[in-house]
């Protein structure tokens, strides 16, 4: 069977001022429109098993015409809006044999958050000081969410549970950076929030990583996300870091020659 | 018209302009025998639920399935006219 077009329908964006779901507008050209349909692939051939399409919510095609935004002066979304919720259904037309053109609308709504934003100093949780060794850090960071009124939670936030998708960055105090991979990430539920960044609600995704301190001074931890839309990792726009103050057990011989008649001595040691 | 290698019986269009398909029934000797219609299409889903992304474009994991349709009573399919 080969596949026509492939488009989204059904779609609409989550405003928190109603609360809830509504139509997405847009500008094709002309005066702000709902949008009933962005096409994202027309391209008649054998329907593959996987495909990678893009789509730039700035400049996209709604079938007809090319250059599609839902982003303007007289749109809901400026370019600058952070982290905005769409949700759509995926239509495909495919050709049969027999009957001509079937459309096929999935059953389930697929969602995006795009712009997404963390708000003002979103990363916490070092010590103002820290000894020498392994700090054991409880990171925490503030981040845009899904709210359960949106879609079930555990599906929507399955992606940013994954302790794959983060990454620590971790700088010494001569400048060497390491990524060190966290070892769990556990999310609190989400909240309304009034930052403009996180466009309704937010939670704190906890990441706990094991950081090694090695050298006095100033250490500077970065946290990256790795998002599922195809792009590279994305480093978070804050930084938090800690002093060390490591002791070190120097030892020295309290007598510099130890002179013995026998064959066994004894050595006083002292520690610096 | 022949659908799938199987008899089927299209109506006229419907009040919405749709095709309604009639799948055969047979009585043979008093009783009834459907034959049903099968239909195999295409769907496409995403591959995860969510996408996240920082900036304003996005690249989508499409993934196409096939979808079987049996029938013995009279359908009309999306799209079709």
């Amino acid at each position: 069977m080969n596949i026509v077009k492939i488009l989204l329908t059904d779609l609409a964006f989550y405003d928190p001022a109603l609360p809830g779901w509504t139509q997405l507008l847009y500008n094709s050209g002309g005066s702000p429109i709902e949008l009933e349909q962005i096409e994202l692939l027309r391209n008649p051939g054998q329907a593959p098993e996987a495909l990678q399409l893009d789509l730039d919510w700035g400049n996209f095609t709604d079938g007809v015409n090319a250059g599609c935004s839902i982003f303007g002066g007289d749109l809901p979304f400026a370019q600058t809006q952070k982290s905005i919720r769409i949700r759509y259904k995926i239509k495909t037309i495919s050709i049969h044999e027999d009957i001509g053109e079937i459309e096929t609308v999935s059953d389930d709504f697929f969602y995006q958050m795009i712009n997404m934003a963390f708000g003002t100093d979103p990363v916490s949780g070092l010590p103002e000081h820290v000894d020498g060794g392994l700090l054991r850090a409880d990171i925490e960071l503030t981040c845009p969410a899904f709210s359960s009124d949106m879609l079930d939670i555990g599906k929507a936030h399955a992606h940013l549970a994954n302790k794959a998708n983060w990454k620590l960055l971790w700088e010494n105090p001569i400048g060497d950076k390491g990524q060190i991979d966290a070892d769990e990430v556990l999310l609190t539920s989400p909240v309304a929030s009034v930052d403009p960044d996180h466009y309704g609600f937010k939670m704190i995704v906890q990441i706990a990583a094991a950081l090694p301190v090695k050298i006095d001074g100033d250490h500077h931890l970065e946290l990256k996300f790795i998002p599922n839309d195809g792009s590279d990792e994305y480093v978070i726009p804050a930084s938090i870091s800690t002093a060390a103050k490591i002791t070190i057990n120097k030892a020295f011989a309290e007598n510099d020659v130890v002179y013995s008649a026998g064959s066994e001595t004894k050595i006083l040691v002292d520690f610096e | 018209m022949l659908l799938n290698g199987r008899v089927a019986i299209a109506s006229k269009k419907n009040a919405n302009g749709l095709r309604v398909f009639i799948p055969l029934k047979m009585r043979i000797g008093g009783k009834i025998y459907s034959c049903p219609i099968r239909i195999r299409m295409t769907t496409c889903a995403q591959r995860e639920a969510v996408i996240y992304s920082t900036g304003s474009t996005v690249s989508l994991g499409i993934v196409a399935l096939d979808v079987h349709e049996e029938h013995t009573e009279p359908f009309v399919m999306q799209g079709v006219q």
